[in-house]
């Protein structure tokens, strides 16, 4: 199960927060960290997706605006590349950042300015080195809804599946986190936390933004659930489960029939009839 | 003594032809309507054989009526625990199959039809659903069928035969059938009454009609579970209940209901009596063997002064009394001694009572025919055996003892199984045949004459009354209707105009199903 999809089934074009008329490079590099940063890095090296340095060097101006608008359409239009990509990269999906061709004109510029000026990526520190089960327990906590957000965030379980060891997945509203961690890793899964890049999510959370420690707490949750949910996953429910339902089954009508054996269950007539000639069709 | 005054009814089977005249009279006024087509609020069935519903009289099946339970009785099939059990589903509810679907033919295919080379038919269509069916029963399917094994073997009222009474029932050209007019019987015990949810179904306080209130009934069903006659139908239609009302507008207009006017046979009696309804409960509740007797002996002496006196006080009305007084059902059942309830078993304390058949006066007697045999030609076909049939009453009473309906028979119909109140009124009916003979034709000696009179406990004066009433009876005698008091009686303050010119029942508020 390394396979996670990010599947944005709603895709709402959130009204453009950062407005189209500023310009200059403050406004590129906001621009960029709102819409790129979270799982894109400018020579820092790979968070979710690929390290971005050089990449009008990599591609042809003419894909990359094609692959910034909809890569999905480009994966399923079966564009060699972009295929390629998607596998490398846990078939992870790319949300549609939803801007302009100036905009992403704007941001590609942005890239190229400063491809050359890092040196080399810097290791990402974890901020979990000291997190005990306090921590999870108020993680969990925060995540079930049981202690709300400071800042008023709607608590993850309104949309996401609970994962507290249910033994059928629940149908939900948004992704199964289960796996978060062993796909994104920390740093992408604190990205997300700290500034979502999904539609819904950033709504949900506009101008509500996380403490740092409650990202803290709900990091360290999710990297300790996500061992349990991979051996949730491998348990196949069913066999048991099919085979106790027919028993239980055979059983009550077993015990149906003979406390209602003398029921009266047809017409008196039922003998007359059955004997009688049908000729309507 | 708690004196009340009840509508009450006799049906002489001697007389009954089986024209079924009486259903038709009552679906014409009441049931032709949509959603009560399958309902016979008056039918007449074929005895022996199933009725209708089919087997209405195994409660082994439909579960009506009271049972005896430890000195008490309780309802056999619905009542609080019963029918809390089975709020969503009662499973002892007699389906359409049971009764019959309901049909028309679609005449209007045989002017309409476009021009062809075949004659167009009308086809059977379904009331219930509007499509073409097969007709498979019919509310009298087993009209003078008494010999199929479909229907008349299958009577619950054979229980108790031997094989060989049985047997002798259905022999071929001994088959013998009377017919049994049926409608609610307005009993003093009602099953329906007590087992309605609702409180929709009532007794009326002046005649002792029972009725369904059709804007308190919230379709439980209950009561055509509980009514062990199975004459209290389900209005698909509506979602109400109904049943007979003993035609109440017309008993208080002074006239006799649809079904009695009607009557070719003119077998149908109606009248009030007065009975204490303190014994009620001691009578539904008593043993088996004095059913029908503690039943009859609630009915009180309408001349009898404390009678009269305790009526008066409990609010009856004068002229009631007096009609009770000239009640021909208090003559057949009190006086003479000549009626049953149909059923008593069932313990409701039914209130329309049968004079029991004395139909197969020809009894056969076994002695091997051979003389007959004798004249006849060699290659002539000849059945040596006894199925002679003789009128002669040269033994009195032998012929009732030889009937070819068994005495069990009508016993298990009519007495709870005792067979000895069955033979002293069929005695009784003899007696009066026989004295009758006497007078008009003169061919019996006056002994015989005598003796059988003498034995069936009856005076000259009585039977002459008896032939009287039964054959002669105008009218005005055979229905004594007490004056309705009109203003007395709050439901009928309403104003008759709102519903004049509309047709049948009627409803002020429509009913109607669902929300």
């Amino acid at each position: 199960m390394n396979r996670y999809v990010l599947l944005i089934s709603l895709v709402v074009v959130l009204p453009n927060l950062t407005s189209s008329g500023q310009t200059g490079s403050t406004d590129a590099s906001a621009l960029f960290q709102s819409k790129c940063g979270i799982c894109h890095t400018v020579g820092k090296g790979r968070l979710v997706g690929p390290d971005l340095a050089g990449v009008n060097d990599r591609r042809p101006e003419e894909w990359l605006l094609k692959f910034i608008h909809s890569s999905q359409a480009m994966v399923k239009s079966g564009d060699p590349d972009a295929v390629a990509l998607f596998e490398e990269f846990n078939k992870t999906i790319m949300p549609d950042p939803g801007i302009s061709d100036t905009e992403i004109k704007t941001i590609l510029q942005y890239i190229a300015e400063n491809s050359g000026a890092s040196g080399g990526a810097t290791a990402y520190e974890s901020v979990l080195a000291d997190a005990g089960s306090e921590e999870v327990e108020h993680g969990r906590k925060l995540y079930n809804g049981n202690i709300a957000f400071a800042n008023g965030g709607p608590s993850c379980i309104a949309c996401h599946n609970g994962l507290s060891g249910t033994y059928f997945s629940e149908k939900s509203y948004a992704k199964d986190l289960g796996a978060s961690f062993s796909t994104l890793g920390e740093q992408g899964v604190k990205g997300i936390l700290e500034n979502p890049p999904f539609p819904v999510m950033a709504r949900a959370f506009l101008n509500k933004p996380l403490l740092p420690e409650e990202t803290r707490a709900l990091l360290a949750f999710l990297q300790q659930a996500d061992p349990q949910q991979a051996a949730k996953a491998a348990v196949k429910p069913g066999s048991g489960f099919m085979l106790y339902g027919l028993l239980g089954a055979a059983s009550l009508i077993l015990v149906f029939s003979a406390l209602w054996y003398s029921r009266k269950s047809k017409s008196v007539n039922h003998a007359i009839y059955k004997r009688q000639i049908r000729s309507i069709n | 003594m708690d004196v009340r005054a009840q509508i009450s009814m006799v049906f002489h089977l001697d007389k009954c032809i089986g024209c079924h005249t009486c259903s038709i009279a009552c679906k014409n006024i009441w049931t032709d309507r949509k959603g009560a087509e399958y309902m016979w609020w008056n039918n007449v069935e074929t005895k022996p054989g199933t009725g209708y519903p089919t087997k209405w009289e195994n409660q082994e099946v439909y579960k009506g009526g009271w049972e005896k339970r430890n000195g008490t009785i309780a309802l056999k099939g619905a009542g609080k625990k019963k029918g809390l059990l089975n709020i969503f589903h009662n499973p002892n509810l007699p389906v359409i199959d049971d009764y019959y679907e309901p049909f028309t033919y679609k005449y209007l295919d045989l002017i309409e039809s476009p021009a062809a080379d075949d004659q167009p038919t009308a086809r059977p269509v379904s009331l219930i659903t509007g499509k073409p069916i097969d007709i498979k029963m019919g509310p009298n399917w087993d009209d003078d069928l008494s010999g199929t094994p479909d229907y008349a073997r299958q009577d619950p009222n054979l229980e108790n035969l031997s094989p060989a009474e049985q047997e002798a029932m259905f022999q071929l050209e001994r088959m013998a059938f009377f017919y049994l007019p049926r409608i609610c019987n307005h009993c003093l015990n009602p099953a329906c009454v007590a087992s309605c949810p609702s409180g929709a179904i009532y007794k009326r306080g002046e005649d002792g009609v029972v009725l369904i209130n059709q804007q308190v009934c919230r379709a439980w069903r209950m009561c055509v579970t509980a009514c062990p006659y199975k004459k209290s139908y389900y209005n698909w239609h509506t979602g109400k209940s109904e049943k007979c009302i003993l035609c109440y507008p017309r008993i208080e207009a002074g006239y006799a209901p649809a079904c009695m006017h009607s009557c070719v046979g003119r077998i149908r009696y109606l009248g009030v009596v007065l009975y204490d309804a303190d014994l009620i409960e001691g009578a539904a509740s008593s043993d088996t063997d004095n059913l029908v007797d503690n039943q009859l002996n609630m009915l009180l002496d309408p001349f009898d002064p404390r009678v009269i006196q305790a009526a008066k006080e409990n609010g009856v009305a004068d002229s009631t009394i007096k009609a009770a007084q000239y009640s021909p059902v208090y003559k057949f059942v009190k006086q003479w001694g000549l009626a049953l309830p149909l059923h008593p078993e069932f313990r409701t304390l039914p209130m329309l009572f049968y004079v029991p058949p004395l139909l197969p006066v020809m009894a056969s007697l076994s002695e091997q025919n051979t003389r007959q045999g004798e004249k006849m030609d060699p290659i002539a076909k000849f059945w040596p055996d006894n199925w002679l049939y003789d009128t002669s009453t040269e033994e009195l009473w032998g012929t009732i003892d030889q009937a070819r309906f068994p005495l069990k028979y009508m016993a298990n119909l009519f007495a709870a199984g005792d067979e000895a109140k069955v033979k002293a009124v069929l005695k009784k009916l003899m007696a009066v045949r026989i004295h009758r003979r006497g007078v008009t034709v003169g061919d019996i000696p006056p002994e015989k004459v005598e003796q059988a009179m003498r034995e069936a406990g009856l005076d000259a004066d009585t039977a002459e009354e008896i032939y009287k009433l039964t054959s002669l009876a105008k009218f005005d005698e055979r229905f004594v209707i007490p004056p309705a008091h009109r203003e007395q009686a709050i439901e009928m303050l309403e104003f008759t105009g709102d519903t004049k010119g509309s047709v049948g029942f009627g409803f002020k508020e429509k009913p109607q199903r669902g929300l």
